[in-house]
């Protein structure tokens, strides 16, 4: 279909939402739309003849042109985000569209570029992000969705909290968001770890010393409980607290007193106490090692965090959140992880919860110099067997056999549960259980 | 005096952040001398700071730039010369005729008078008048 004669084609460009501008094969702007012109700030006039990187200042004008590509490849690249720097210098995000330009012999006579202004999209796209976090602990999973919606209340409640959740799930993270969002926020927030110091010292770090109060004592040295006044203490690994600092924390929790080594008299706690632990505090009390006295005022509210394995549709989330952390720490460019790696990742256990998978993340940013992380950036007990080992993948195998293979792997990689298996397969409860019974295999 | 230009190939890179190449020049009386070049691997703009820092300039000359990373340059004393364009010998060859605001880029030059660019590079550290010679 022919172009309108009567038509010009630069009131339609003009008409356009999108910022439309054309170059030579000089790569010298030819023509800049009026929205071109409203998005960039620049003047028509003025950048007309303009070298077009001049004009557009966008992050792929040293270098990695798109127009160029286009133009030597005969090819079009379309909604490629990038971001242009306007002359107020902000950044702003837009999404371009180019094409060679030819004439009516064929000839190349240059480029086009469309570009959209794509700053209320990541305005958006940032609140619904944001609406998936909370302070710094990222997730929409129900199980972490769970404890969120319950976090606000807590906070700006006093209450003692117990944060129970294996190592690596954040509980000093949670912590901290606790504290931030409760009536103590302006007040210091101290963490002691309880597992870490040996009993003697953590009762003169915890209470603090007076002078005298043993030979090295030569003046007065405040405790914990004391550089928390008006804050928040965090007590992690509370279920290795030593007996005797039990019935010492008891009576914190119980009077809001303490008495600082060697001191005569009490010293008031102004702090609001939140224990963790990865252990199972009952258990402790059962076997006696922990107080029950303790344990009940400790749990007035428990929240329990849950492992990563149980919430594995945060880890494109976590994994999103951490890269655009190690990119800004390290100066880097990195897009994220590769879909084959990003599946490695999934089908992971994470033991190590949060924390792995952040260190997994640290350690192929070392390895990947830009772009998408790939398989082979990834450590090495995460890559796959390779063909020479004691996979033998290559021999040839029937169909039936390479299902076999692939159902057992899958139930080793979750540990038996058929449920998990039947969901990393996408199959039903019902074939999975009739193909266990053909291959001779066993599930929980 | 040591002025760095922010390089992509023989022209002043179009976006401060993507140059890859730090060229300096001592400026002697009447004569603008090569005094070196930085390769730049990284794109962390405080690792492009100290690397204007560690070859002793005092400006910079550059293409466009972003807010925040102007900011960190000057909070550390170096003056800069932003939203310029044009070969290092064009660019040059401006300093020494005291005509920098001759290569602003389009929507950043005199004609607009109190344009953006202007405006915004405060009380005599925008691109105008500057007596480097």
């Amino acid at each position: 279909m022919k172009f309108p004669s009567h038509l010009p084609c630069s009131a339609v460009l003009d008409s356009l939402a999108d910022g439309v501008f054309t170059v030579d094969r000089d790569w010298n702007v030819t023509f800049f739309n009026e929205a071109a012109s409203r998005i960039t700030g620049i003047p028509g006039e003025e950048a007309i003849g303009s070298k077009c990187w001049d004009v557009f200042h966008s992050s792929l004008c040293d270098g990695n042109c798109a127009l160029r590509s286009c133009m030597e490849q005969s090819g079009r690249i379309s909604n490629k985000t990038i971001f242009f720097i306007r002359s107020d210098g902000k950044k702003i995000p837009i999404s371009i569209s180019a094409a060679p330009l030819v004439d009516s012999n064929g000839k190349l006579i240059g480029g086009v570029e469309s570009f959209r202004d794509m700053t209320d999209i990541q305005i958006m796209r940032r609140k619904v992000e944001e609406s998936w976090r909370f302070e710094d602990i990222v997730g929409k999973s129900k199980a972490l969705g769970k404890v969120f919606s319950i976090l606000p209340q807590v906070s700006k409640s006093e209450a003692t909290v117990l944060l129970l959740g294996e190592s690596g799930t954040g509980k000093e993270l949670f912590a901290k968001a606790i504290h931030n969002l409760s009536e103590r926020s302006k007040g210091p927030f101290v963490a002691v770890n309880c597992g870490a110091l040996p009993d003697n010292l953590l009762e003169s770090e915890l209470f603090g010393y007076k002078a005298g109060a043993f030979t090295d004592a030569r003046k007065d040295k405040p405790g914990r409980f004391e550089l928390a006044a008006g804050g928040t203490i965090f007590l992690d690994e509370i279920g290795d607290m030593p007996a005797k600092l039990q019935v010492k924390l008891l009576r914190v929790l119980q009077e809001k007193t303490y008495e600082p080594l060697g001191s005569v008299t009490s010293v008031k706690a102004d702090v609001r106490v939140i224990a963790a632990t990865n252990k199972n505090l009952e258990e402790l009390v059962s076997e006696g090692s922990f107080r029950q006295d303790l344990y009940y005022r400790l749990n007035v509210v428990t929240l329990n965090l849950p492992p990563l394995r149980d919430r594995r549709e945060d880890i494109p989330l976590l994994v999103n959140h951490f890269t655009t952390r190690l990119n800004s720490l390290q100066g880097k460019d990195i897009s994220g992880l590769s879909e084959d790696a990003l599946q490695i990742i999934m089908r992971h256990d994470l033991p190590g919860n949060v924390r792995e998978l952040e260190n997994i993340l640290e350690f192929s940013f070392i390895l990947c110099p830009s772009g998408f992380i790939q398989v082979e950036h990834l450590p090495e007990y995460l890559q796959p067997e390779s063909s020479s080992g004691s996979d033998d993948s290559d021999l040839p195998m029937t169909l039936e056999e390479i299902k076999c293979r692939a159902i057992k792997k899958a139930l080793a990689r979750n540990n038996g549960k058929r449920m998990a298996t039947c969901r990393e397969l996408g199959i039903t409860k019902d074939t999975l259980r009739r193909s266990i019974a053909r291959c001779g295999l066993s599930g929980e | 005096m040591l002025l760095c230009l922010a390089c992509y190939n023989d022209r002043l890179a179009s976006v401060f952040d993507n140059a890859t190449e730090f060229k300096i020049f001592r400026i002697e009386e009447n004569n603008i001398c090569p005094a070196g070049h930085l390769s730049l691997p990284s794109k962390d703009p405080k690792d492009r700071t100290s690397a204007i820092l560690a070859c002793g300039a005092t400006t910079l000359i550059c293409g466009a730039l972003c807010g925040c990373t102007r900011n960190l340059i000057e909070s550390t004393g170096v003056k800069v010369v932003p939203w310029i364009r044009g070969t290092v010998e064009e660019v040059l060859a401006a300093v020494s005729d005291n005509c920098l605001d001759s290569l602003a880029m389009p929507g950043c030059s005199k004609g607009t008078g109190q344009g953006r660019c202007r405006r915004q590079s405060g009380n005599g550290s925008g691109f105008h008048g500057h007596g480097f010679v």
